[in-house]
């Protein structure tokens, strides 16, 4: 018997934060991401949690989980799979790269070349993969989960523009309150609680979710308040490139998924606010004189909901 | 952004303005104008565009204006009118006026802010899918009302009474709604009269301040000059004759006879190569009635006239006047000062002035002589007693002794410009009266002067102007630079009479120096004397009146854009809003409450989620009824009847319930 969404959610939600200490609002975002349909992005500072989040979601999902440690020399077709040639038949077969799978966790996705990161372009958009001119579906339920250390740090290389659109959601965790950070070393002082993690829902439990999320009803005058905050993007100053097209749907289908959560079958504006930072600001471009002067995405977009008169 | 103030308000401050500049007249028409936006349906519909004229036309207007202010007011206070800048600045509101009335006639109610900056209208035209910021003018204009208002600088209590009117209305809608105004009224009270004491004491502060700095300041230069003789500094000998420059100005007149001799001032003592003026001090004359005219004394018969025109540096200058000068009018002066020996100077007077010194030979200008006008020099004592000696001027009457050394110098000395290897041992009178025997005009005064005083008789040395030239460009006299000359008084049957000895021939000799460019030059100094002219024009007949005329065109033309535009209905303005994007159960019950909200000041911010905003003002239990609101509004399928019936029941017995609380919490006097 299939979960109701709400407990679906609930479910998650646990099981994750028996790992994951003090990040609640994080999470949150994080299913509602995931249930979107959309791949997440976290990026923050080493030691934060980013990967012992992304592979504590990814355990409890009860499908295939793959890892990819991304190195600087790592290849396209370390990820994407290769065609290996058999003597015995004498014929090429298709090996299929971590790619093909549920969840993958591509981990510290800025230390390979750009070469490597826009290999997963068309898997994430398309859920499919071109290989010597043959097309490979990717699995119904394929999530990408990727963590990164923040830009200006050695040794990476910052993703492209594209490829951040291909990011439904960016997440940072931020440092956690000194309790909680207490509860992770009592937690940790014998070994890690992520090894006895046990999936707890399926994947048709997510598959049921992700339609229910799209089917979440929208008013019109609040479409317009999402497009009226992305917009507003383009025309911030300092800003170089605003967000796309894509950042409107992206914020259309998150507000929905997190509607979901909560139990609702409509969206309210605070959905929409919520995930409007996740959403827009990692496609947006500041230019380099406003970046030296302070000026951050997210604190642009925080601007403009500031200003954007919100529905009521 | 600032938003429009309460009814009324800028009706009141327009009126305020009008009545403490005086433009109560004006003001009149321009507040019905601007109240009455209110009252009327129609507005019309303005792009950005447009605004950005209107912004343009107002900044032209602005910029005529100063223009026609300071060409007729000058920078400096004249007369005892304002400054230029303080009457441009109470037309202001005026000035202002066509943009904050075509703001509150318009559709969009607000001005964007590209009107107002250059910058801000290429970036709207490089990125069109922005939208410019829009500002309400309504508060502005209030403070600009105000502020003009008090440049009128009226000083009265009313100003300030009427000040505190109209900021008590202009803040009465931004009180805190969680106080009553039984407090509110006090505090502004309080606070008005503090601002008063305030400026009063920062008023005395600044008088001491200031007295206390010039004090310093004076101890300071105080051992160097003598801030009382600064009189001193009019004209020296050795006047240089050079420049062609056009300086005065002499209207034709019947009977002027040529050479005319126009003095600045005279000199009483001599002490080589200067002279100088001994108790001199310079007293005020007071005006006639009328403001221009100035009257030194009763003048005898035959009263004579003559019109003079002369540039003032600054507004202020030392006049010149024919010898005998008793009255002097129009004159559009604020001071003017007269010494002992017939200098007058003026302050504070306009650029160029134009005046009519009435004259008669025996004028009360210059004082009867005193025991200076004979003193000659111990230097040149021994040197002038012998040439008068041999001129045996000990005896005879003063005008037979006058015409004697008038015959002496026209007989045996010449003109000369006289370029100076200096004397060897003599000095530069004994050089001149018995060797070279020849200079210029300084030479010939000075000496006839002394002459005068060795016989006996009481004589001044005059400097000034001597009219000779008829310009036929200007149909007048007029008098260049190197027309400057200088001569003897004597005082000849109760009278000072104007004795010149210099040879006539000096003029020619003059004249042969002119430059070649002198036409040209003329041209340019005409050209600019009746600019100045007219700038300066005391009468209202001038350029000046007519150039308010040209305003009337510009502003029918923009009238006429502004009627041509498309007048629409507010009903169709909203409308259309409507059918972009759909807003359905706006008749949602929460509304009340939040209007309740607001009105007790725990009004919701516009970019505020509600819910995070019922949790800010603790009122939890209005969670329910938001869920309902929510769903109401924002959920496409909409309520059932039931549920609908449920969101009105419970806003109604919230609004109930705090009804009675507003009640219970007034009933104990507490806001």
């Amino acid at each position: 018997m299939s979960l109701q969404p709400s407990e679906v959610f609930h479910t998650l939600t646990q099981n994750v934060e028996t790992v994951m200490r003090g990040q609640s609002g994080a999470i949150r975002r994080l299913l509602a991401a995931f249930a979107s349909g959309g791949h997440v992005l976290l990026e923050d500072y080493p030691g934060t949690g980013k990967t012992t989040l992304a592979k504590a979601l990814a355990r409890s999902i009860g499908g295939r989980f793959k890892r990819i440690q991304f190195t600087p020399d790592l290849l396209p077709s370390d990820i994407l799979g290769v065609s290996v040639f058999d003597q015995r038949d004498h014929a090429f077969h298709f090996h299929e790269g971590p790619v093909f799978t549920n969840v993958l966790l591509a981990d510290e996705i800025n230390r390979a070349s750009p070469r490597t990161q826009s290999a997963l372009l068309e898997a994430m958009a398309e859920g499919q993969v071109s290989v010597e001119g043959t097309s490979y579906r990717l699995a119904e339920l394929f999530f990408v989960i990727a963590t990164q250390n923040p830009v200006e740090f050695r040794g990476t290389y910052p993703l492209p523009e594209a490829q951040m659109d291909r990011f439904a959601v960016q997440l940072s965790l931020g440092y956690v309150a000194p309790e909680d950070e207490v509860a992770i070393l009592s937690a940790q002082a014998q070994r890690h609680p992520i090894d006895t993690l046990a999936p707890c829902v399926s994947i048709d439990d997510v598959l049921v979710v992700r339609r229910r999320a799209a089917a979440v009803r929208m008013s019109d005058e609040l479409k317009r308040y999402a497009v009226d905050v992305v917009r507003a993007t383009r025309g911030a100053n300092g800003v170089q490139l605003g967000a796309s097209p894509r950042a409107s749907l992206a914020l259309m289908k998150a507000a929905q998924a997190l509607a979901l959560s909560e139990g609702r079958e409509f969206v309210i504006p605070e959905d929409v606010r919520e995930m409007a930072v996740p959403v827009i600001a990692h496609r947006m471009v500041v230019e380099p004189q406003a970046r030296f002067a302070g000026v951050t995405t997210a604190g642009l977009v925080e601007e403009i909901l500031a200003k954007v008169p919100m529905p009521s | 952004m600032l938003v429009t103030p309460p009814p009324m308000l800028l009706g009141a401050a327009l009126l305020f303005w009008g009545w403490q500049t005086g433009f109560l007249f004006l003001a009149l028409p321009l507040a019905i104008l601007i109240e009455a936006a209110r009252a009327l349906t129609w507005r019309l519909e303005l792009s950005a565009t447009d605004f950005h004229r209107l912004t343009d036309l107002c900044t032209l207007l602005i910029v005529v204006s100063g223009v026609y202010l300071f060409s007729t007011t000058g920078t400096a206070r004249a007369a005892d009118g304002p400054r230029a800048m303080t009457l441009l600045f109470q037309w202001l509101p005026f000035l202002l006026f066509p943009l904050v009335a075509s703001q509150l006639y318009s559709t969009a109610g607000k001005v964007p802010l590209t009107a107002f900056f250059w910058a801000l209208r290429r970036q709207a035209a490089r990125a069109p899918e922005t939208r410019p910021g829009q500002v309400d003018l309504g508060y502005l204009y209030f403070a600009l009302c105000v502020l003009s208002a008090s440049a009128a600088n009226r000083r009265t209590l009313e100003f300030y009474a009427g000040l505190c009117v109209l900021a008590g209305w202009a803040l009465w809608p931004w009180r805190s709604r969680r106080f009553s105004p039984l407090w509110w009224v006090p505090m502004l009270g309080i606070a008005a009269v503090a601002g008063y004491g305030g400026h009063v004491v920062l008023h005395r502060f600044q008088q001491v301040a200031e007295q206390m700095v010039f004090d310093y300041i004076f101890s300071i230069v105080r051992g160097d000059v003598d801030p009382f003789r600064v009189t001193t500094a009019i004209g020296h000998l050795g006047r240089l004759k050079l420049s062609d420059r056009t300086v005065l100005r002499v209207e034709p007149r019947e009977g002027l006879h040529l050479p005319f001799l126009l003095r600045e001032a005279s000199y009483d003592v001599y002490n080589s190569p200067a002279w100088l003026a001994s108790g001199a001090a310079f007293t005020a004359v007071q005006p006639e009635a009328d403001g221009e005219t100035w009257r030194f004394g009763t003048g005898r018969s035959p009263v004579e006239r003559v019109t003079v025109s002369a540039y003032l540096n600054r507004g202020r200058g030392v006049l010149t006047l024919p010898g005998g000068a008793f009255e002097i009018d129009r004159l559009a002066v604020v001071g003017v000062h007269r010494n002992r020996l017939g200098a007058v100077k003026v302050e504070e007077g306009l650029g160029l002035v134009t005046y009519t010194a009435l004259f008669a030979p025996d004028g009360p200008l210059d004082g009867p002589p005193i025991e200076p006008d004979l003193r000659v020099p111990p230097r040149e004592a021994a040197l002038l007693s012998r040439v008068a000696m041999d001129l045996s001027l000990a005896g005879g009457s003063p005008a037979e002794k006058v015409e004697t050394v008038a015959a002496y110098f026209r007989r045996n000395f010449k003109y000369s410009t006289w370029k100076g290897e200096r004397p060897r041992k003599e000095s530069a009178l004994e050089e001149f009266l018995l060797n070279s025997r020849a200079g210029h005009c300084e030479y010939f005064a000075t000496a006839t002067t002394l002459l005068l005083r060795a016989a006996g008789v009481p004589a001044r040395y005059a400097v000034g102007f001597s009219v000779q030239e008829w310009s036929r460009l200007e149909q007048r006299y007029i008098v260049r630079a190197r027309h400057a000359h200088s001569w003897t008084l004597a005082y000849v049957h109760g009278a000072w009479r104007d004795v010149d000895t210099t040879p006539p021939v000096w003029a020619e000799t003059e004249q042969s120096e002119s430059s070649l460019l002198e036409p040209v030059h003329d041209l340019w100094s005409f050209a600019t004397f009746l600019f100045s002219r007219w700038r300066w024009s005391e009468d209202d007949s001038g350029i000046g009146r007519h150039a308010a005329w040209l305003l009337i065109p510009l502003v029918l033309l923009l009238v006429w854009r502004l009627y041509s535009r498309r007048r629409v209905g507010r009903e169709a303005a909203a409308s259309r809003a409507t059918v972009a994007v759909a807003r359905p159960g706006q008749d949602s019950e929460f509304y009340l409450i939040a209007d309740r909200l607001r009105t007790a000041g725990l009004g919701r911010q516009a970019a505020e989620p509600p819910s995070e905003w019922i949790e800010r003002i603790h009122a939890r239990e209005l969670g329910p009824i938001l869920d309902l609101h929510y769903r109401y509004r924002f959920d496409p399928a909409g309520l059932d009847p039931t549920e609908r019936s449920l969101l009105r029941a419970q806003s109604e017995a919230w609004l109930r319930d705090h009804a009675q609380e507003a009640q219970a919490v007034g009933g104990r006097g507490v806001g």
